[in-house]
This record gives structure tokens, sequence and C-alpha cells, in this order.
């Protein structure tokens, strides 16, 4: 359908059509370039066998370890069971630690439909949690009615070795919410996605001990580059199967549209919307 | 070249950030072979299981490690005599070049294979190559010591000679290469062996019209296949009376103690093994991406995604057939290549289904790999049945290529990556 909508407008003004498309293409492409980039730094295998825990005393948290590199982002997986016109409102806090009085800041978010997988995401300046410290993230929830539920994501086996699932407070031994955390990209953007899969790339290559030597970034470049070769040629063909013989327009025109429909649809959690950030101020 | 030199790459990067022992399904063992072959300066022998070694487990052994021929191995392991270092880590990252190095290898034979099958068409032969260098599955077999990659760039050699020595008619220099490439098949592990038959087939059908032609290529190929091959099997033959191992092996496993009985031995039929174990879908899943119940799996999406261009193109592919059948032409006319690749992927997927069912489950897709590149032909192919109706959709075929690429990319930073630093 959306073809036939399109058909007339590329055969009356095919400048326009094609200036419209790498318009809309540069829009998607510079969005990604802009946008902070977070490198995962704690994260649980998504092998795991997760479950949900619900919170019946309306205060759930977790304690953890703050990544000698800083923290800017904590990710929590939450499940919502609201009644029509109902609402749960959740005060995340970051704190030293349960016990303590002091908060390093706050945030507020407030469900208002039923949602089996909502990714939380708490977002606050780098320098909030003073980097390899123990802290605590509190969550209290305020429910609107007695039939609404809210479940977080945790592992019933202690796979985090520095902290662990807390209800009202109080440690539970042996059990971790489900939380993935991030810091921020030191480069200046859109460099920070570079750094970001090598830093990614590095940590498994230092994990599987092979290091993160000349091998790998001679390998990384290669990637990158024979992989620009295929979007590029890829293009070409693109182009001259809408119009022979192809032209540089046309191919530019293509390659922009495929790298901003890649990026759309290989990382769609960087999209509006796509997460539920929650300001930690 | 931009495909090849990615997937290359990519699978340089993956050997280097996958742990060493736990880069795929059996590491260790093949490691542990290679090792042994250093350390002693010869093939190990097969000394049968420890007591007990499969009770309880799911799976039994079809061919014991030093019972598989695996050509591949002697030069691992005489780049970890060379170079090995006694660290287990560093030694397992050296040895697994050589399954990288046969990645480039396998892709281009399967480039140079799908030239000739498509010479009028770019994107016949670099849409199907695009599936080869970027399928996970197929990355992950060639980034860890295993004997799945060598038996996979050996079939894929002996698919390419067989292509063109039907192309040349069998003249005497690609009869030989095709005899040659053969002999390498029959040093590698035994599932790249459905292209013996085939071959046989095809030549068969081929020269069906110049028995004396037949006669001459039939012998050609059989004393250079015996040539490059034979010693294996005649070692085999003294050392342990069993040229293809599986007696020995299935011997060994009995008198090891508990190990399952195979379902054919249970009584179970065909179709009740196939759906208690849910085989089809299993190997189905692994063929793309993953081992085990959960390891390395793809989101549900791509498997959908794998799933519905699988039907569209065996859908393609009955359709191609259907219109044959009623244009009524004489049996004759028929070009046996496509005959032939299909009986190479099905031939070897009913091979798996036997085996799983008559000696051990095989529970996993990538056995089918040696029969990977009549896959993406016969799935091109079937595709392209509906490019008539279709042509608006060319445009999108091509670009479907880096999209390929990108899904690539972002499994490896969101699936792999984890997969090695991830809690838990």
């Amino acid at each position: 359908m959306a073809e036939r909508g399109f058909r007339p407008l590329r055969r009356h003004s095919p400048t326009g059509f094609r200036l419209g498309l790498a318009t809309l293409s540069l829009l998607v492409i510079v969005y990604f370039a802009l946008r902070t980039v977070f490198v995962p730094v704690v994260q649980f295998s998504s092998e795991l066998l997760l479950l949900q825990t619900q919170s019946l005393t309306g205060v759930k948290g977790q304690t953890m370890l703050s990544p000698p590199r800083g923290l800017a982002r904590i990710d929590f997986r939450l499940s919502t069971e609201v009644e029509p016109g109902g609402w749960v409102r959740v005060k995340f806090e970051l704190k030293p630690d349960p016990t303590s009085p002091d908060t390093y800041g706050s945030g507020i978010v407030v469900f208002r439909e039923s949602r089996e997988d909502w990714r939380v995401s708490l977002r606050f300046p780098p320098d909030l949690v003073p980097p390899g410290e123990r802290f605590y993230v509190r969550a209290e929830a305020i429910l609107s009615g007695p039939r609404d539920r809210l479940y977080y994501w945790y592992a019933r086996t202690d796979e985090y070795p520095h902290g662990n699932h807390h209800d009202l407070d109080e440690a539970i031994p042996g059990q971790d919410l489900f939380f993935t955390q991030y810091r921020v990209t030191n480069s200046p953007r859109p460099l920070g996605w570079i750094e970001a899969i090598w830093a990614r790339l590095a940590a498994s290559a230092h994990t599987a001990g092979a290091g993160s030597g000349p091998a790998l970034t001679i390998a990384l470049a290669a990637l990158s580059v024979s992989a620009l070769f295929v979007v590029a040629g890829s293009a070409y063909l693109a182009a001259a199967r809408i119009k022979a013989p192809a032209r540089a327009p046309d191919i530019v025109v293509a390659m922009l549209v495929i790298i901003a429909v890649g990026l759309m649809l290989f990382m769609p959690g960087e999209l509006p919307l796509a997460n539920l950030d929650v300001p930690i101020q | 070249m931009a495909l090849i030199a990615y997937a290359t790459a990519n699978a340089f990067i993956w050997s280097a950030i996958r742990p060493p022992i736990f880069g795929g399904p059996d590491e260790e063992n093949h490691f542990r072979l290679i090792q042994e072959m250093a350390d002693a300066g010869g093939w190990p022998l097969f000394k049968g299981y420890a007591q007990s070694a499969f009770a309880g487990l799911p799976i039994r052994a079809q061919v014991a490690y030093e019972l598989t021929p695996n050509l591949a191995a002697v030069p691992a392991a005489l780049i970890l005599s060379a170079f090995g270092s006694g660290d287990v880590a560093f030694d397992v990252h050296l040895v697994r070049l050589v399954n990288v190095a046969l990645f480039p290898v396998t892709l281009a034979l399967a480039y140079i294979t799908l030239r000739r099958l498509f010479p009028a068409s770019v994107l016949m032969r670099t849409w199907p190559l695009a599936i080869m260098a970027t399928t996970p599955q197929f990355t992950l077999v060639f980034s860890y010591v295993t004997n799945d990659s060598p038996a996979i760039a050996a079939s894929t050699f002996a698919i390419y000679a067989l292509v063109r020595a039907y192309q040349s008619n069998f003249t005497g220099r690609d009869t030989v290469l095709l005899g040659f490439a053969l002999g390498i098949v029959a040093l590698h592990k035994f599932t790249g062996f459905m292209v013996f038959p085939v071959t046989t087939l095809t030549i068969v059908w081929s020269l069906r019209q110049t028995p004396r032609q037949l006669v001459r290529v039939g012998i050609t190929i059989s004393l250079i296949v015996l040539a490059v091959s034979l010693w294996w099997y005649v070692r085999m033959i003294i050392v342990y009376g069993d040229p293809f191992g599986i007696a020995t092996t299935q011997a060994a496993v009995d008198a090891s103690g508990g190990a399952p009985v195979p379902f054919r031995d249970r009584g179970y039929s065909i179709w009740r093994f196939l759906t208690e174990t849910e085989w089809v879908g299993e190997n189905f899943a692994t063929f793309w991406g993953g081992y085990g119940q959960v390891k390395l799996k793809l989101p549900a999406g791509a498997y959908l995604l794998f799933a519905a261009l699988s039907i569209a193109g065996l859908s393609g592919l009955a359709g191609r057939l259907v219109a044959w059948l009623r244009l009524r032409r004489s049996i004759a006319d028929v070009n046996p290549l496509p005959v032939a690749l299909a009986a190479l992927f099905f031939g070897l997927l009913t091979l798996s289904i036997w085996s799983s069912y008559s000696v051990d489950m095989a529970f996993h897709g990538r056995y089918l790999f040696p029969e990977f590149l009549p896959f993406v032909v016969l799935l091109a192919l079937g595709l392209s049945t509906f490019a008539p109706q279709l042509r608006s959709a060319r445009p999108a075929v091509a670009a479907s290529i880096p999209l390929m690429v990108g899904g690539n990319l972002i499994y490896t930073l969101q699936v792999i990556v984890p997969d090695v630093i991830a809690f838990g």
C-alpha cells in the first residue's frame, strides 16, 4: 500500500522524492549520532531463569557497587497490573546504604497501564554516585488500589557478588534484582558509539584471555571498512535496480536509507519512548 | 570481496572474544585431540569411554573424536607444536585461527560456485553469499576449535568441483579436481559424505549417453579419491578392524554403562521421535544460531523471519516443480545441478534425522552445514520464483544484504559479548 502511495510522487517529482528520503534518513542518522552513548558495564546473562517478585511491602531495593569508571544509568525490568483509571507510583532513590538517611538523588515514575515488561531506565550525572563505592537503589511504591500489582524481575540465585536484593530495606541474601549498569562514553559524539563497541569487545576479549591487542584493533578496523563497502556496494545494487544506470546521488540516497533503516531496526532500544527514562536528581 | 572480508574479520573477533574451551559445542574435546597430536606427534588412539560417561545424559556419541577423520587437525597440531606456549587460553586461541582461516576459503569457494550457477545475476550470487557470511551459527563454527568447519570447507570445495566438472562436461583437469576434492571430503567428518552418492548419480546421469567417458571419469575419480584418502581407512581397519569407527564407538558407549538407548531401539516410531524431542524445531533454531536450550539463541523475531523465508523458498521450489510437471518436458532435459543440490541438502537432512533416531540424537542444526551452499542456492532459487510478481522488491533484496550484516553485528554485541562477560 505504501509503495502505491509513494509511486506517483517518485514518478512525478523524482528529485523531490530523493531529497525527502535523504532528509528523513539524515534526521534518523543525526538523531542516533547525537544520542548519549551508554556502555553496559554490569549486566546479567539473558540466559538466566528470571522470575518476578511482587512488591508486597511497597519497598524493594538492591545494593550494588558503582563501577570504577563511573555510573550514569541503571535499568530495571518491572511488571505492572493496573486497574482501569488506576496507577502505580514508584520513587527510586540512590542512597549510600539502606540505613543511611542521606540520598544521592531520586526520581519518580508513574505507571498507568498493565504491562509485562517495563524497561525502567534511571538516568543521572556520572558523578552522582562515587565510583568504586557500594550504594543502594531503593524503590518505594504506592498503588492506587488493592487490585493493582507491581513486580520486579529478579534472579533467585546469587549471580551478582557485590550486593543483594532487599525487601523493606532488609537484605535477602542469595537473590538479586535483575538490573544493568551503564557508564557514559568519554569520546565526543558520535565517536562514543565506536568507543562503546570497542569497550565491549575489549572487555570480552580480556575475559576470554585473548587480551585487547593490535590484532583485535586491526580486525575491528577491517570489519568496519568491509561493512562500509558492503553498504556502499548494496546501495549501488539497489540504486541500479531502481533506475539503471545508477547515479551517484541515487547511490548516496540508497546508502542513507539503508543506514537509517538499519539503525531503527537493530537499535530499537535507542528510539524515543523505547525505555521509561527516569531522571534522578 | 567485502562480504568475505567482513565475515573473516567477524569470525576472528568471535574467536578472540569467546572464552577458551567454551567457544562452542565440544571445543574442549577437539582441542584435547589436537593437543595430544602435538604432544605425541601422531593421531591419538581411541581407548574407550570412562565408566558411566554417558549415564544420565540425553545423548550418546555417534563416532568418537579419535575415530573421526579430520585432516585439518594436522596443520592445527603443527601450529600448536611450533607456536604453542603451554598456556591453555593462548593455545586455544592459536588453534582457532585454523578454523577462522577456513571461513574465507569456504565463502570464496561458495562465491565462485554461485558465479557459475548464476552468471547473469549479481543479486542471485551475492544474496546467498550474504546469508552464508552473516548467519550467526555459520560464523560460530568457524570461530572455535571444531571438526565441523573443516568438513564444511571440504564439502563446499567438492560442490564447487562438481559444478565445475559438470559444466565442462567432465574434462580431464576438472575431473581430477573433483576427485581430489572428494578425497579431501573423505578425510573429514562424515557429515560431508552426502556428496559421494550425489556426485556418483550426477556423473552417471550426465554421461549416460557416453559409456566410455563415464567409465573413464569414474575410474579417474575413484583412483584419485583412494590415493588421497585410502590410508586413513586402511589405518582404521588395521587398528580397530572398523573402517568408519561407528561400530567401535557404539560398542564403547554401550560398554561404558548407563548410556541412553537410541530411540529406534526403544520402539519409538519416527513420528513419535520427531514430535517428542521437538527435533525439527530445535534443529531449525540451532541452524541459524545458538545451542542447548538457551545458549546464544537469536531473538524470536529473527526465527520467525527465517521461518517465513524458508517456507517462502520451499513454496517457490514447489511452484517451480509444479510448473515443470505441467510443461510435461522430457526428463532428459532436466538440468541435474539443481536436482543434485536439492539431493545434497535434503539427503543430509534425511540422514541427520535417521542417525538421530537410530544412533544418537544429533540435536543441532550445524550438522547440516556441509550442505549450507546447496541450502542457500535452493533458498535463492525458491524465492526468485516470485521475482516476476515482485519486480519492485529487487532494490529491497539488495538493501537486505547490509541489513544482514547489521543484524550480525548486533548479535555480536548483544548476544555473543554478554554471553562472555555477563553475570549468570
